[in-house]
């Protein structure tokens, strides 16, 4: 078997970073390029148990009081798990920045870096827009139990 | 009837070591925990070789290391914030109604399930935030190693 010559282990070598960076869509940060070390800002509505019809909660006497509380916990929940999200998307493009534009300098730079504020732009549009759509249900789910309320002796 | 319940739910979450509270509770408010788990937000991060050969690798490095705390604390600070809410909601269904010692009873009991699932994330010498935390100093450790390379 013959051995590989040592310009060529070198030059291997000396390639690895590159390879390491290679793939603007994988997250410097991350093991699992679709990771994410945030929770899901859709898991917290969906999560929640007020509103279950079943509920104990609607035979006590402070039903009203206790529905609001939990549905404000739930938006409470869902702001932590947005605000995870904005930094996440923050973060990643700052890291996909400085690993893949290393070393570019004026309209390279920019150029290189463009892909990476638009992929930003469009995670914090679609956060924005999932913060909406969950307080919503927090607020419609804390409605619902309190209606659960009045239905219970 | 109610003491036995609560009694069983005690030796459940004892049991459980609070990994799964929502087998231990009343689940008023949640079925489950939705905050994730410091440790599991410190090993989604894999930085320590990112940085090699890059220009100043050590301090982006830092960078991403201090990233790792921050998200490890919130995740700590999300989970105690999120049990608290919950043992609130479950403790105020399950002590309606009652009065005098056997309204502080209940509620002492309950008090005492939040403080050892907050301390099952909190304690500073075996806790999952703690956990978390060293696991963040352990690939940082790594990756200021990049200029070595």
């Amino acid at each position: 078997m013959k051995r590989a010559p040592l310009w060529l282990l070198l030059t291997g070598l000396a390639l690895l970073p590159l390879a390491a960076r290679a793939g603007s869509d994988s997250n410097p940060l991350l093991a699992d390029p679709n990771g994410n070390p945030c929770f899901e800002i859709d898991q917290v509505a969906a999560q929640t148990t007020f509103a279950d019809p079943n509920n104990p909660l609607d035979h006590v006497a402070s039903c009203a009081s206790l529905c609001k509380k939990d549905g404000a916990s739930c938006s409470r929940l869902v702001k932590r798990a947005v605000s995870c999200q904005m930094h996440f998307a923050s973060d990643t493009a700052v890291m996909k920045t400085k690993v893949h534009c290393d070393g570019l300098k004026g309209t390279d730079f920019k150029d290189c870096q463009t892909p990476f504020l638009d992929e930003k732009s469009a995670a914090l549009a679609n956060i924005q827009a999932e913060q909406t759509a969950e307080l919503a249900k927090c607020n419609a789910n804390a409605t619902t139990c309190a209606g659960n309320c009045s239905a219970s002796p | 009837m109610r003491v036995l319940e609560r009694a069983a739910a005690a030796a459940l979450c004892a049991a459980l070591a609070f990994a799964a509270p929502a087998g231990a509770t009343l689940g008023t408010a949640y079925s489950d925990l939705v905050c994730r788990d410091p440790v599991d937000v410190a090993n989604t991060f894999d930085f320590a070789t990112s940085f090699i050969g890059i220009t100043n690798c050590q301090k982006v490095c830092i960078q991403a290391f201090d990233i790792c705390v921050r998200d490890v604390k919130a995740a700590a600070s999300c989970q105690v914030a999120q049990a608290s809410d919950w043992i609130a909601s479950d403790s105020a269904v399950d002590c309606a109604g009652l009065k005098g010692a056997d309204l502080s009873t209940c509620k002492q009991g309950w008090n005492l399930d939040l403080a050892a699932w907050k301390s099952s994330i909190m304690n500073t010498g075996n806790g999952t935030r703690i956990q978390g935390l060293a696991i963040c100093q352990q690939k940082g450790n790594q990756c200021v190693l990049c200029s070595g390379h």
